[in-house]
Order: structure tokens, then C-alpha cells, then sequence
């Protein structure tokens, strides 16, 4: 008689030998890394690339692809491409050119000459008090 | 039987002493080589998932809070990479989503259900018929005697999931036993 464990174990013991190359050589990654510590600025990249891309390399590639689309609907619709203008309707289009009349008067605006500074007013002194008084009778 | 508070040298391999990971891999590499050889049943296969397994935990070990756990946190990563291999396989684990229905209780030991010499091959060919998130779970239960919150933690299912087919598997074997 023999528990579920005693079976499944002893059905693999054959393995064992290769188990056992397989902890010698992971047990010699250790000792080979620790006499010669892996952090160097050459090998940044390499394991920058191990550590953190490739884990998540789905996600990684998911975000590219994101990337790519906004770019590229970016370019696609900038305002006043042909494919924006074909895609919109007849009012939305009437608005678009609205806008895009206002923006060249706007332009156009911009473009004039500086006009020249005003002539500063000229000072006068101030009137009299005895002067005042007189117009005031005379009314 | 399993020694449960067998002590480990989790804390010097912590601290990059090839000896003690010598000790730990030595430990877990027959269970581990089992439990995946079990779920993906392929020699060569099984061998990369147990170094990757090995590779894995000398780079994470910071992250193992209790050094207790590390039997259950080398398994979790092992079903995690015969998880992979599945996904990578197109065997697209849809079966690991079954969850059988009703919970049963576990006082039982697995050590108890002793089977015969002839009824060995039976209770391989069981094993091999139950959909693998049963046999996951049973494998566990019998290979290192987890308890239903550390099969729960390695598989990433819920414990009540766990439980239910532990039954699941656990009524199907006893059936077995029964028959022969």
C-alpha cells in the first residue's frame, strides 16, 4: 500500500539525474554571479531589456500599437486634411470653412504694419480761476 | 507524509549562499518536477519549467515575505509558468476556469488514501481524466499537502474554488478506490 505522494514520486525518481544537473547548473549561475557581480553599464541595456520588456512585452506592444494609432490618426485628421473634409458632413464643413475664413482675417490682421505712435496731446496750462468766473456772468 | 515545519535555509540563500540554494532547489525539484510533468506531460518541457522555476526564484526571493511559504511561493510560480506554456500552446485554459459546484469538507489526510499496487495505474489514469484545474488542485493536496489557503494562493482561485474541487477530485479518486 502506498499514499498518492509515494506513487507520483517514485513514477518520476528517473528524472532525478537530470533534476540534479539542472540544480548543479542554476546552483553555478549563483556562484558565477556573485564572483562577478552582473551590474555594469554594458549590460544596462541587456538586462533593462530582460527585466522590464520582456516580462510585459504584451503590455509593452499593446502600448506601441496605441502609439502608432494615435500618431497615425493624428497626421490623418490634422484640420484641413482632404480625408477630414471628405469624411464630414455638409454643415459640420460650412463651420469648418466659417472658422477657417475667421482665421485668415485673424491672419491677415497680424500681417498689417505696426501704425504709427500717436502724437502725444499737447499740454495747456491750466485756465485762469478769474477767466472761468467771467464766462459764468456772461451766460 | 510531508514534514511541514521542516526548517529551511531560505534566509542564507537570501543571502546568496550557493549552498543553501543547493539545499532548497535539492528539496523541491522531484515535487516540482511532478506537479508540472503532471499538467503538461512532457519530459523536456517539464525540465525547462522546473530551471525556469529555479532561475525565477534566485532573482524574485526579495519578494517572499515569509520564508515559511517558500514551498508554496516556488509551486505558485511553477503553475504560473505551466500556465504560460498552456496560453503559449493555444490550449487556451478554458478548462481552468471550470469550477465544480458543491464544497465538501477536508478533515481527511492525503496520507490516508493508501492505494493498493494494482490499483496504481488506475489512479494515474484518474488523474490524467480530471480537467486540469482539479488535478492541479489534487496534486498539490497529495505532492506537498498544502493547505486549501495555500492551493488557493498558488492557483490564484479562491479558497471556497479550491475546496470545491478538492471535493470534486478527492470523491472521484474515493469512487475509484471503492470500485478495485
Amino acid at each position: 500500500m502506498k499514499t498518492p505522494r509515494e506513487i507520483l514520486l517514485a513514477r518520476q525518481r528517473a528524472a532525478e539525474p537530470k533534476l540534479d544537473a539542472l540544480t548543479r547548473s542554476v546552483v553555478n549561475n549563483i556562484v558565477a554571479s556573485s564572483a562577478h557581480p552582473s551590474f555594469s553599464l554594458r549590460s544596462l541595456p541587456r538586462s533593462f531589456w530582460r527585466e522590464v520588456i520582456l516580462p510585459s512585452r504584451r503590455i509593452w506592444a499593446g502600448l506601441a500599437a496605441a502609439w502608432v494609432v494615435i500618431v497615425v490618426a493624428n497626421l490623418d485628421f490634422r484640420v484641413g486634411s482632404p480625408r477630414l473634409t471628405a469624411s464630414i458632413s455638409p454643415a459640420a464643413a460650412r463651420n469648418f470653412m466659417s472658422i477657417r475664413e475667421q482665421e485668415n482675417i485673424v491672419t491677415a490682421f497680424n500681417s498689417l504694419p505696426e501704425p504709427a505712435p500717436a502724437e502725444p496731446p499737447k499740454s495747456r496750462g491750466p485756465q485762469p480761476r478769474t477767466e472761468l468766473r467771467t464766462e459764468f456772468y456772461t451766460i | 507524509m510531508v514534514a511541514q515545519d521542516e526548517q529551511l535555509p531560505v534566509a542564507q540563500a537570501r543571502s546568496g549562499d550557493p549552498a543553501a540554494w543547493e539545499r532548497l532547489f535539492h528539496r523541491y525539484q522531484l515535487p516540482l518536477y511532478v506537479y508540472a510533468f503532471e499538467l503538461v506531460h512532457d519530459e523536456q518541457t517539464t525540465l525547462d519549467l522546473v530551471q525556469e522555476t529555479f532561475i525565477a526564484a534566485t532573482r524574485h526571493l526579495a519578494s517572499l515575505r515569509e520564508d515559511a511559504k517558500f514551498g508554496s511561493w516556488l509551486f505558485g510560480i511553477v503553475h504560473q509558468k505551466c500556465i504560460q506554456r498552456w496560453r503559449k500552446q493555444g490550449r487556451e485554459s478554458a478548462a481552468l476556469e471550470q469550477v465544480a459546484s458543491a464544497p465538501g469538507d477536508f478533515t481527511d489526510d492525503p496520507g490516508e488514501a493508501l492505494i493498493r499496487r494494482e490499483q496504481e495505474a488506475e489512479f494515474m489514469t484518474l488523474l490524467h481524466k480530471l480537467p486540469p484545474p482539479h488535478r492541479a488542485v489534487l496534486l498539490l493536496h497529495f505532492i506537498e499537502e498544502f493547505s486549501i489557503d495555500e492551493i488557493a494562493r498558488i492557483t490564484e482561485a479562491n479558497p471556497g474554488t479550491v475546496k470545491s474541487r478538492l471535493h470534486y477530485a478527492k470523491k472521484s479518486l474515493k469512487k475509484l478506490l471503492e470500485q478495485t
